[in-house]
């Protein structure tokens, strides 16, 4: 997984394009594994393990919201509402969207 | 190279024993989450990180202190990452047969959550770094701090702004599901990823592997696709 994700750093500080280096060490191990090949025996127990766990990494980041100052802070309500009402309409276009290209296709 | 790799050994050997507030406060969210058989409003998340923060006022440690004691646990991120590729790879046979209905519904979906956000945060808020630093919230974590970066947003805001906005995600999507009649795991699935994300993946994982996959896809593909499309078209739509 390190391996990959320096490969992917190293390939986005090449070619300049805007994803992240750890992105890119997705895309280039997704191809790797296109191939059948020893790599995947290897590489899958260590990825269930990080992914089972994911909720952890993203632990020291959330903490932050408590943390924000006042000013920020006094906007939240807001943003929240915005966040919310956004998410809900994008979750209810996605699903009428697929419900609809899905109803076209099988007719 | 050499300029990276001495940047990541500087990140993990920051951390120290303060660390271990993070790991106790996973363990406690997961085992209150586990005995109430998941439901979404005790995610992990939400039980343990009031508990840290507690815990950190009381020990009087500051946030950038504990922030960097963690630089393990944000360094892991990418491999972790990289690891989402493992069970990509497995259901990629399957999605190669339903590659226009998915490319259809990323490409308008992913569009759909930066500007619903972008035109409400227009709509009730005045301050244009709002908007900013709220076009990329159905954005994985890292790929929405690189993002906010290039609009010139807050990119402190952004971390918990795509952790809401996932937490939100899994709580009324399945209503939605519901109501729309959407029963099909694998659509249910991408429709996970594109708007919640990481949490959104998370919660499908929980589902089926197969769900989760679609979710990771879905995720994946709205991150390359809106760090393409929101730069240039943000940057339009202020002028």
């Amino acid at each position: 997984m390190v391996i990959f994700q320096w490969l992917g750093e190293l390939v986005v500080q090449w070619t300049g394009v805007i994803v992240p280096g750890s992105l890119m060490g997705m895309l280039l191990l997704l191809i790797f594994l296109a191939y059948p090949s020893r790599l995947a025996s290897i590489v899958e127990p260590v990825s269930n393990r990080l992914i089972q766990n994911l909720s952890l990494l993203f632990i020291p980041a959330c903490v932050g919201v408590f943390f924000l100052g006042p000013a920020i802070s006094l906007q939240i309500p807001l943003l929240m509402v915005v966040i919310a009402l956004s998410t809900l309409l994008a979750i209810i276009f996605m699903a009428v969207l697929i419900r609809t290209i899905g109803a076209a296709k099988n007719d | 190279m050499t300029d990276l790799l001495a940047m990541q050994w500087q990140q993990i050997t920051a951390s120290s024993w303060i660390m271990l507030l993070s790991v106790t406060g996973f363990w406690l969210g997961m085992s209150i989450y586990r005995r109430s058989s998941g439901k979404p409003l005790l995610h992990p998340l939400i039980i343990g990180t009031p508990f840290i923060a507690i815990l950190l006022v009381l020990m009087s440690v500051d946030f950038d202190q504990y922030y960097k004691a963690n630089g393990l646990l944000s360094w892991l991120l990418g491999p972790a990452t990289v690891a989402l590729a493992v069970p990509l790879s497995k259901y990629l046979k399957q999605m190669s047969k339903v590659i226009p209905i998915l490319t259809i519904a990323v490409l308008f979906g992913g569009f759909f959550a930066a500007v619903s956000a972008l035109s409400l945060a227009l709509w009730l808020t005045s301050e244009p770094i709002m908007m900013l630093s709220i076009a990329a919230k159905s954005v994985t974590t890292p790929i929405a701090m690189v993002i906010t970066q290039q609009l010139g947003g807050l990119v402190t805001l952004i971390t918990p702004i795509v952790l809401f906005t996932g937490i939100v995600g899994i709580l009324v999507a399945p209503q939605v599901f519901q109501v729309f009649g959407l029963q099909d795991e694998r659509w249910q699935g991408l429709i996970l990823g594109v708007t919640a994300h990481a949490i959104g993946t998370l919660k499908a994982f929980e589902k089926s592997p197969r769900c989760g996959a679609f979710s990771t896809i879905g995720m994946g593909l709205n991150g390359i696709w809106t760090s393409l499309f929101l730069v240039p078209m943000v940057q339009i739509f202020m002028a």
